[in-house]
C-alpha cells in the first residue's frame, strides 16, 4: 500500500485556492518529484501535508493512518519530515544540537541517544564539526542541516523542498547520491525542484503543479514533453 | 582545566552558606530583598527563553501571596506549608490561565499575562471579607519571629531552589526544546517539539516559583495588599536584573540580581520614591546598548578572542 496518500485534498486563504483536487499517492522507496511555475502550490501542498496548515478539505493518510487533522508535531511522530525551502536554522544553537532536535522530538530518544544520532546523521551527509554555532556553517552546510534536522526524526517520507537551489555540479551530483542513499534506508522521498536535470536523474515519477492543482503525472521523460507542462512553462532546463 | 570553571560556583556557594557570620542584621535584611528578586529575576527569564514575554511575574507573585497568608490565618497550618500552597494556587492557576492564552504569541501574550496582576488585585480586592479588602492583611507576626539570620536561610533555599530548577531546563532536552521555539516555531513543530505543552510548561512552573517567592515575602514582612503585593516592582527590578545580566541563561539573571540588589539598596536611600523610574531606564538602556547583558557580552568576547587566536 501507498506510504503516503491525500485524497482531493485543498487549502483555500480566504478566496484565494492555493491547492485543491490534490490527489497522489508515494510509494515506498520511491523518489516523487513534484514541479510547477512559481505560485503553483507545491510549497502550500507540503506545509497541508506536513501539518502546518490544516486542509479546508480532503484528506491525507499516512499508511493507514488518517493525519488529515493531526497537529504537525505529531505527523513528525507518525513519520513525515520536511526541509524548508528558505533554510531555517536554529541559530542558538550548535549544528549537532540542531540535528538532536529531530532526534530528540521526532522520535522519543534519549539525549545521549539523540547525540549519536545526531553524529551519524552529519557522517552520512558529510557534515563535519557539528559543535560550531550555526553562524560559523556554509550555506551548503546549512543545507545539509536542514537535512540532517529532519532526517533525525526517522521519517517514512522526506519532503525536500529546493534543496538543489545554488549548487554547484558537484555539489549537485554530491546530494543526489546523498538523496539516494536515504531511500536506500527505506525512506520514500518527495522532491521539490526547480532543477530539471536534477528531477530527470533523481525520480522515478514526477507530478506537475499549476494553479494550485495536478495537471500531468508520470515519468519525466513522459512529463517534459507533454504539451500541457510545457505551456504551463516547465521551469529552466539545465 | 575543569575545576576551574566550578571555582566561581564554589567561592559563591561558601560566601552564601557563611554570610550570616560576618554580616549584621541590616546586611541580611539587603540581602533577604536580593535573594527574592533575583528569584524572580531567574523565574522570569527561564519563560524567556521559549521566547514568549512574560509579564505576570508580579501577578504570581502576588497570587501566591495572598494565597500564603489566607490558608495560613484560616487553617493555622504551618508557615512553610503555607508558602507550598502559594506555589501551588500560582501554578495551578497559571496552568489554567496557559491552556486558554497560550495560543497567543508576542505582544498579545504580554498583555494577557500584564493583565493577570491587575485582574487579580482586583478580584482579591473586593471580597474584603475574606481578603481584607484594600487594606490587606496583616499576619499576627513575621515568620521566625523576624529573626534576620532564619529569614536569610529561608530566601537562600528558595533562590536556591530556583536556580536548580533553571538549571535542569538547561541541563536537560527542556533546553532544546525551549530553544527550538524561540528561534523558529514551525521548525519546532515540524521536528516533533509539541510546542503548546512545552509553553504551558514553563509558564505554569516559572509562575508556580513566583508564588513561592510571594509565599515567602508574605511571611517575611507579615501582610499582604492588593497595591502592594501586586506591585510593579516585582515585574520590573527583576526584569532589569535578567536583562543587566545577560538573559537566556541562569548566571546572567543571578549575576543582574546581585549588581542591582545592592544597587537598588543604595538608590532607595538616594532617590526614595523615584526608584522605579531607574529600573525602566536600566531596562532600556541595556535592551538598547548591551543587548546581551553582561554576562552575554563577556562570552562573545571569548568567542571573538578565542576565533581570533584560532586564525593567527
Amino acid at each position: 500500500m501507498a506510504v503516503l496518500r491525500t485524497e482531493s485534498l485543498e487549502r483555500r486563504f480566504g478566496g484565494l485556492v492555493a491547492v485543491h483536487d490534490f490527489t497522489f499517492e508515494l510509494a515506498e522507496n520511491e523518489i516523487l518529484g513534484i514541479i510547477g511555475p512559481n505560485g503553483a502550490g507545491k510549497t502550500t501542498a507540503i506545509n497541508v501535508i506536513s501539518g502546518l496548515y490544516m486542509p479546508t478539505a480532503g484528506r491525507i493518510f499516512l499508511g493507514e493512518e488518517d493525519i488529515t487533522y493531526s497537529p504537525p508535531h505529531v505527523r513528525c511522530h507518525l513519520g513525515i519530515g520536511r526541509t524548508f525551502q528558505l533554510v531555517h536554522p536554529l541559530v542558538d544553537l550548535t549544528a549537532r544540537e540542531n540535528i538532536m532536535v529531530g532526534a530528540l522530538f521526532g522520535q522519543n530518544r534519549s539525549l545521549r541517544q539523540a547525540r549519536k544520532t545526531a553524529e551519524e546523521i552529519a557522517a552520512q551527509l558529510s557534515l563535519e564539526r557539528i559543535d560550531r554555532s550555526v553562524s560559523d556553517l556554509t550555506v551548503l552546510e546549512i543545507k545539509k542541516l536542514e537535512i540532517g534536522r529532519a532526517l533525525a526524526s526517522d521519517p517514512k517520507v522526506l519532503f525536500l523542498d529546493e534543496v538543489m537551489a545554488g549548487l554547484n555540479s558537484d555539489e549537485t551530483k554530491a546530494a543526489l547520491d546523498a538523496v539516494r542513499g536515504i531511500r536506500d534506508q527505506g525512506v520514500a522521498i518527495c522532491v521539490v525542484e526547480h532543477v530539471m536535470s536534477v528531477i530527470r536523474d533523481l525520480t522515478d515519477r514526477v507530478i506537475v503543479l499549476d494553479g494550485g492543482t495536478i495537471i500531468a503525472e508520470g515519468p519525466y521523460s513522459k512529463v517534459s514533453a507533454d504539451p500541457r507542462v510545457i505551456a504551463a512553462y516547465l521551469g529552466e532546463e539545465e | 582545566m575543569s575545576i576551574v570553571r566550578y571555582v566561581p560556583y564554589l567561592v559563591g556557594a561558601a560566601v552564601a552558606a557563611t554570610f550570616p557570620l560576618f554580616s549584621g542584621a541590616y546586611l541580611e535584611q539587603v540581602a533577604v530583598g536580593t535573594l527574592i528578586y533575583l528569584t524572580l529575576a531567574v523565574t522570569w527569564d527561564m519563560l524567556l527563553r521559549s521566547g514568549q514575554l512574560g509579564f505576570g511575574t508580579a501577578g504570581f507573585f502576588g497570587l501566591g501571596s495572598y494565597a500564603a497568608v489566607l490558608l495560613f490565618l484560616n487553617l493555622g497550618v504551618h508557615p512553610f506549608v503555607s508558602i507550598l500552597f502559594g506555589g501551588v494556587v500560582a501554578g495551578v492557576v497559571a496552568l489554567l490561565v496557559g491552556l486558554a492564552v497560550l495560543r497567543l504569541r508576542g505582544m498579545y501574550f504580554a498583555i494577557t499575562t500584564l493583565a493577570l496582576a491587575g485582574i487579580f488585585a482586583v478580584v482579591l480586592r473586593n471580597f474584603p471579607r475574606l481578603t481584607g479588602g484594600p487594606e490587606g492583611m496583616m499576619l499576627p507576626n513575621c515568620i521566625f519571629a523576624g529573626d534576620t539570620k532564619e529569614i536569610f536561610w529561608l530566601t537562600l533555599v528558595l533562590a536556591v531552589f530556583a536556580i536548580a530548577v533553571s538549571e535542569v531546563f538547561e541541563r536537560t532536552r527542556i533546553r532544546l526544546a525551549l530553544t527550538s521555539i524561540r528561534n523558529d516555531e514551525r521548525v519546532a513543530k515540524s521536528s516533533g517539539v509539541n510546542v503548546f505543552k512545552y509553553l504551558v510548561f514553563a509558564f505554569a512552573a516559572t509562575s508556580a516559583i513566583q508564588g513561592l517567592a510571594g509565599g515567602t515575602y508574605a511571611h517575611i514582612f507579615g501582610f499582604v495588599s492588593p497595591d502592594g503585593s501586586f506591585g510593579a516592582n516585582f515585574l520590573l527590578l527583576p526584569m532589569a536584573m535578567a536583562l543587566l545580566g545577560g538573559i537566556h541563561s541562569t548566571w546572567g539573571p543571578v549575576l543582574g540580581g546581585l549588581v542591582l540588589g545592592a544597587l537598588s539598596e543604595y538608590l532607595k536611600l538616594q532617590i526614595p520614591y523615584g526608584h522605579l523610574l531607574v529600573y525602566g531606564a536600566i531596562i532600556v538602556v541595556v535592551i538598547l546598548f548591551l543587548p546581551q547583558g553582561l554576562t552575554g557580552t563577556v562570552r562573545a568576547w571569548r568567542r571573538r578572542s578565542h576565533a581570533a587566536r584560532g586564525a593567527r
